[in-house]
This record gives structure tokens, C-alpha cells and sequence, in this order.
């Protein structure tokens, strides 16, 4: 049972900072993913949790207990590791067994753990086998098995999955999930990949070279994205940004890009009144969001109360749903809508914006106006 | 109804292509290399062995012959029996006697020797070769290289420096001087071995015996060892190897039986009063059989592939 506490930590490599002046607060049994692109140290933070990696300052604390003295072996954590690092001169029972030896646990206790473990696994059969005999998933469930038989504080999990194949990715997925409602510990996990994130936490921490973007819950960093980064990290496809200015004209705001002219929904509008704000704006709205429907009349006017005028520039069907990507203002927008809807290359539409969901960032700091 | 027309059969047809199937020229070369090689590798070797089981004069006999008349033990036999030297001629006994009742102390003073040096590469060559493997340190590159320049110092200009500095600590005819010689010329290749071998470790196992509760040395001993068991046994036998087949500083540091090495009484078997071929052979034969059975014994952990299946390959 651990709460996980990093307090203002910080790891320099040399010159180069990569974790810089990192706080967060894991509750004990929350399920928290690390996510962020290669190099934005979620790695080297859940090496410093586990204690490989030594913190350069800050610290850490497991529930009341500051750890961050402590080695590896001194800490309650297990750890999956992205190469599964099975040993591979022992058999999966020796495998899965190690730590519970290391730790002098009787042995039929650890005949019974481990038993456990290769049942909930659904690896009973492969015991006797060597690494080297085993299927890549099947690795992937003794590197699982070898962390849950520890029944340890806290999991750490680095990139458990990225070295399956789709299928078994998704699969495995669910089953993490699973597993971690059935053994109630706290799971910190470390995916480059915002689909695992999204699916799996409690809440996510998102990182961008060292440096924490937003921690919340999967909703909160959908919805309410605090920055850029964020915005065009969570959700695949990735949310539109379209460049461009505030004007403000009776009492309204519009966002404007060369012809195309948006109106600022109230709500915005609010916010630009009171910050008095009339700066380079970016603005944000997600692929899902965007109504499109053919252009039906010979109207060149770029927005109308039809919406804002665009031509296809390719449509990418995907059978349950088409991304179709439009040229506006020469930017690129893409839409996801119903298969049903076809285009031409080429071809002109009308995009609707849902004024509910729509974003604007400052585009000097990439902080969302909200 | 097919509108594509038929491929013009090539004349002949099959059964007179058989006979011209091509010499197989690239094969017939390789397999004439092979033997060749076999020949010219495994031949002195096998006139040592019949050799040895022929009486001294049957062996020098002109023209020679491969198979022996009277195969006897006779150059064996002495090895284990001291009648067997009490029975030879006086000046006989006087020239060899000796040297072949030493033969037995000789033995056992290069297998002690030999192991202890490849325990000692091994045990050092693995502690050393870590952190080199492992961390990055200043000096690091420099102290690497320095190691293996040690090497190319010729051992003839190490010889009289050794000599004086053995004979300053006690180390003369001592097996132990002999241990820390070979040390010195074995270890820097066995650190570098070890080093290659330890980087294609991944460093991940190491964490994840740290994880499983394993400090530093539990770490090493439990998991990175093992897996390094192809490497390490190629570092054991090649410092054995080197030990036990190693002649000038056995020569020059020892005087004495007891610390004299095969290779110095096999070579003290040919003198200026001529040379004694049936013991020569039979000694020789003698010292090959540790390093043979050594090499028999971990072929097949040499070439296991042992690290296969640690990570995703």
C-alpha cells in the first residue's frame, strides 16, 4: 500500500536537464501513466521512483518515508521492464520465484505465490520453459508474473507493451487494467503512446522535456487541455491548430486567418475581455468535433452561416469512420466523420466548429486561454 | 484455346542435361582445403601419439612407419612406476632418469598453475571488466588502451626486470611467482574480453535483479555471471591455455623441480646427448590431455547460445 510522493525532483545528465523540478502526488492504488514523446524524461522519472537512477535533487517519498537514499533493493517496488529483461538462464518458475528467494520467503510460500501468479496469467503450462522458448506475449506475462508475485507497494511499469504486436497490445491493455482493479497496488506506468494512457489511468501525468505539462484525469486532459502540447499530444488524430489573430469589433471577437473569419464563443470571449488579451492566438478544435457537409451552393464566400469554406485535399477511409483532411487558408484541418460521407479530391465542403469545444492558445507561451 | 504459345522445349531435353551436370568445383576446392588443413593440423599431432607408444628406437627408424610393430606402454609406464627407471641402463638413468621421475610433480605443478592463473582471470578479469563495461569514468579509454599496451612489450626485454624483481620478493622457483607472471600477460586481453562480453549484457537484467531485491555483488553473482558464462569460460580457457603451454619465463624463473612446468621437462628431454623421443612423445601426449578435456568439456557451453531469449530479439 503506498502513496507515491515526488517533491521537487530534478536529474541532470551533465549539462542536460532531464527532469526538471518535477512534483507529483500518486495516491495509493491510483492507476497513474508517465506520458510523453522519447526524451521528455517519463523514463528516467519512474528509474528514479525505482531507484536505478539517482535523484540530482528533490525527493521522494513512499507513503510517509523519504526513499530517495534508499537502492533499488532497499525500495517495496516491482518493475516490468520495455525488454521484459527476463533471466534468461533460469526457467519461468525460477524467473517468477527470484525476488520471493532473494527475499528468504519459505518455500512452499512461494511455491503457492507463484502458482497464483501463472494462474491469473494463464501461464501454468509454461513454468518449466526457458525465456528463449517463450513467444513474445508469453515473455510479456512472465515479466508481469515476476512483479506481481512480489506483492509490492508499487508497480512500476516501463513501457510494458510497445514490444507487441497491435493485437496483443490492445489485448494486453485491457487485461493490465484488469489486473491492476484485481490486485488493488499502485500502478505507475510509463507508454509513449496517448491511447494507452487514455484508456488505462486514473489519471495522467503528461511530460515534455523534463518538464511536467498537466497531471489529471483523462478527461480533464482531453477536455480541458492546459497548454498546446497537451492538446496536440492527447487524441488521435491529433486536435487542429490553426494560427492566426484576435480582432475585436462591436463588442464581438473574432478570430481571423487571411479570409477566414471565426467567431469567438461567448465563453472565450469572456476570458479575451477580462485578460484584455488581442495577442497571436492559436486555435485549437478537435477532429471529432468538426461538422462538414458538401457545399451545395456556388458561393465563394469563405465563411457563412454554413460554415467556413475548405476543399479536400485527401479523404483516408478507415471503415468506422473517414479522416477526411481540408484545406483552409492553406491550412490542413482534419475532420473525422461518418464513412458515409464521400468526397472528391478537390472538392468543396462546408466545416462547422461546435463553439463548446473549441480551444484558443496564446501562441507565444502555448497556454490555453481559458 | 490457350492463346499463349507453347515454350519452345530446349533441345535434349532432360535426360541428356544429367549428363552434363558441372563439376562441382567450389566443392571439390573446399573439401581438398579441409583435408589438407586436417593433414597439416592433426598430423604431427597423431605421429606424436603412435610415436609414443613405440619404443625410442622404432620411432627414429628410418624409413619411418605409422604403424607401430610393438606397440608398448614402455615411455608410459616410467611415469608411474620407478622400477621402470631403476631398470634402465646406467647412463640412461643418469641423462633422463631424472628427468622423467619428475614428470608426475611437473604435471601437477601446471595444472595448479594453469587453474589458478584462469580462476585469477577470471575472478579479476570480472571485476575489473564491470565497471569498464558499466560507467563512464575519467581516464576510462586511456586506461583500456594502457592495459593492452602492456602487451606489446616484447618478453624478452621483460625477462632480466622480472627475474631481478621475482628474486627481490621471493618468487623464484615458486609456483606462485610463476602465477603472477602469467597474470601479468594474461589479464589485460581477459579484462577486454570480459569488458566486449558484458556489453552485450543488457544493462536491464542487471536493474531488474535490483529490483528483485538483489544487492550489487547478489546482482553479479546470480544473474550477471551466469549469463556470462560463454564469455567467462572463453577467458578461462584461454588464460589456461596460455599458462600451460607457456615455456621461456618457466624456463628462466625456475630452477628447481618444484615449480618446473611440463613444457621445461618435456624440452629437458632433448639434450646434447641426444634426444629421447619415446618420453618426449609420451610426456607430450601427457600434456595435451588436461587442456583437451578441458576443451571438450565446455565446447558446448562456449557455443551455447545462452543469452539468446533474455530480451525481444
Amino acid at each position: 500500500m503506498a502513496r507515491v510522493y515526488l517533491d521537487q525532483i530534478c536529474k541532470n545528465f551533465g549539462d542536460f536537464v532531464a527532469v526538471d523540478t518535477l512534483n507529483l502526488d500518486v495516491q495509493d492504488k491510483e492507476f497513474v501513466t508517465l506520458v510523453g514523446p522519447s526524451g521528455c524524461g517519463k523514463t528516467t522519472t519512474l528509474r528514479m521512483i525505482a531507484g536505478l537512477e539517482k535523484i540530482s535533487t528533490g525527493k521522494i517519498y513512499f507513503d510517509n518515508d523519504s526513499v530517495g537514499h534508499l537502492p533499488a533493493n532497499h525500495r517495496d517496488i516491482a518493475m516490468v521492464f520495455q525488454s521484459y529483461a527476463l533471466y534468461p538462464h533460469m526457467n519461468v518458475y525460477e524467473n517468477i520465484g527470484f525476488a520471493l528467494k532473494m527475499m528468504r520467503i519459505p518455500r512452499p510460500e512461494i511455491e503457492r505465490r507463484i502458482q497464483w501468479a501463472a494462474k491469473m496469467l494463464g501461464i501454468e503450462m509454461l513454468l518449466q520453459r526457458k525465456p528463449r522458448d517463450l513467444s513474445g506475449g508469453q515473455r510479456q506475462r512472465v515479466a508481469l508474473g515476476r512483479a506481481i508475485v512480489r506483492e509490492p507497494a508499487c508497480f512500476l511499469l516501463d513501457e510494458p507493451l510497445s514490444n507487441l504486436d497491435a493485437k496483443l497490445r490492445v489485448s494486453m491493455r485491457a487485461e493490465l487494467k484488469r489486473l491492476h482493479h484485481d490486485i488493488e497496488r499502485t500502478f505507475i506506468y510509463v507508454t509513449h503512446d496517448q491511447a494507452e494512457a487514455l484508456t488505462m489511468s486514473d489519471r495522467i501525468a503528461i511530460m515534455n522535456h523534463g518538464k511536467l505539462q498537466q497531471f489529471g484525469t483523462p478527461d480533464d486532459v482531453y477536455y480541458h487541455p492546459a497548454n498546446v502540447f497537451v492538446a496536440g499530444f492527447i487524441g488521435s488524430p491529433a486536435m487542429n491548430f490553426i494560427d492566426g489573430d484576435i480582432v475585436h469589433e462591436n463588442g464581438d471577437y473574432y478570430f481571423t486567418r487571411g479570409a477566414l473569419r471565426y467567431e469567438i464563443p461567448p465563453r472565450l470571449a469572456q476570458r479575451l475581455q477580462e485578460s484584455g488579451r488581442t495577442t497571436a492566438v492559436t486555435l485549437g478544435v478537435r477532429p471529432e468535433t468538426i461538422g462538414v457537409s458538401h457545399e451545395t451552393s456556388a458561393s465563394t464566400e469563405a465563411n457563412n452561416s454554413d460554415g467556413i469554406l475548405g476543399t479536400v485535399y485527401v479523404d483516408e477511409p478507415l471503415g468506422s469512420d473517414v479522416f477526411l483532411t481540408v484545406q483552409v487558408e492553406n491550412a490542413h484541418i482534419i475532420v473525422r466523420t461518418d464513412p458515409e460521407f464521400r468526397t472528391t479530391f478537390g472538392e468543396k465542403v462546408r466545416l462547422t466548429f461546435n463553439p463548446q469545444k473549441v480551444y484558443l492558445f496564446d501562441q507565444k507561451s502555448g497556454e490555453a486561454i481559458r | 484455346m490457350s492463346a499463349i504459345p507453347a515454350k519452345p522445349s530446349r533441345e535434349g531435353g532432360i535426360s541428356e542435361s544429367l549428363y552434363r551436370l558441372p563439376i562441382p568445383w567450389k566443392q571439390i576446392f573446399i573439401y581438398l582445403s579441409a583435408i589438407f588443413a586436417f593433414v597439416y593440423l592433426a598430423g604431427p599431432f597423431a605421429w606424436i601419439v603412435i610415436s609414443s607408444v613405440m619404443t625410442s628406437e622404432e620411432a627414429v627408424s628410418v624409413p619411418p612407419h605409422w604403424i607401430p610393430e610393438n606397440p608398448t606402454l614402455m615411455n608410459y609406464e616410467a611415469y608411474w612406476n620407478p622400477a621402470a627407471i631403476e631398470n634402465m641402463r646406467e647412463e640412461r638413468r643418469l641423462t633422463v632418469g631424472g628427468v622423467v621421475a619428475a614428470v608426475p610433480v611437473a604435471m601437477g605443478n601446471s595444472i595448479i598453475i594453469s587453474f589458478a592463473v584462469a580462476f585469477l582471470n577470471i575472478v579479476i578479469g570480472a571485476l575489473s571488466a564491470y565497471p569498464f563495461a558499466r560507467s563512464q569514468f575519467r581516464g576510462k579509454t586511456t586506461l583500456l588502451v594502457l592495459y593492452l599496451l602492456t602487451r606489446m612489450v616484447p618478453a624478452l626485454a621483460l625477462i632480466l626486470p622480472v627475474y631481478l624483481v621475482l628474486r627481490q620478493i621471493g618468487g623464484l622457483n615458486q609456483k606462485w611467482g610463476l602465477i603472477l607472471m602469467y597474470m601479468t600477460f594474461t589479464l589485460p586481453y581477459s579484462v577486454w574480453i570480459l569488458k566486449n562480453y558484458f556489453q552485450t549484457i543488457p544493462r536491464d537484467l542487471e536493474d531488474a535483479a535490483r529490483v528483485d531485491r538483489c544487492n550489487w555483488f547478489q546482482a553479479m553473482i546470480r544473474v550477471i555471471l551466469p549469463v556470462s558464462l560463454p564469455g567467462i569460460v572463453a577467458v578461462g580457457i584461454y588464460s589456461f591455455m596460455a599458462a600451460w603451454g607457456e615455456f621461456l619465463f618457466a624456463m628462466i624463473l625456475t630452477q628447481t623441480p618444484d615449480a618446473r612446468t611440463m613444457p621445461v621437462l618435456v624440452a629437458q628431454l632433448s639434450t646434447e646427448l641426444g634426444t629421447e623421443y619415446g618420453f618426449l612423445t609420451s610426456s607430450a601426449v601427457l600434456a595435451v590431455i588436461p587442456p583437451l578435456v578441458l576443451a571438450l568439456i565446455f565446447q558446448r557451453m562456449i557455443i551455447s547460445g545462452i543469452g539468446a531469449g533474455a530480451v525481444k530479439g
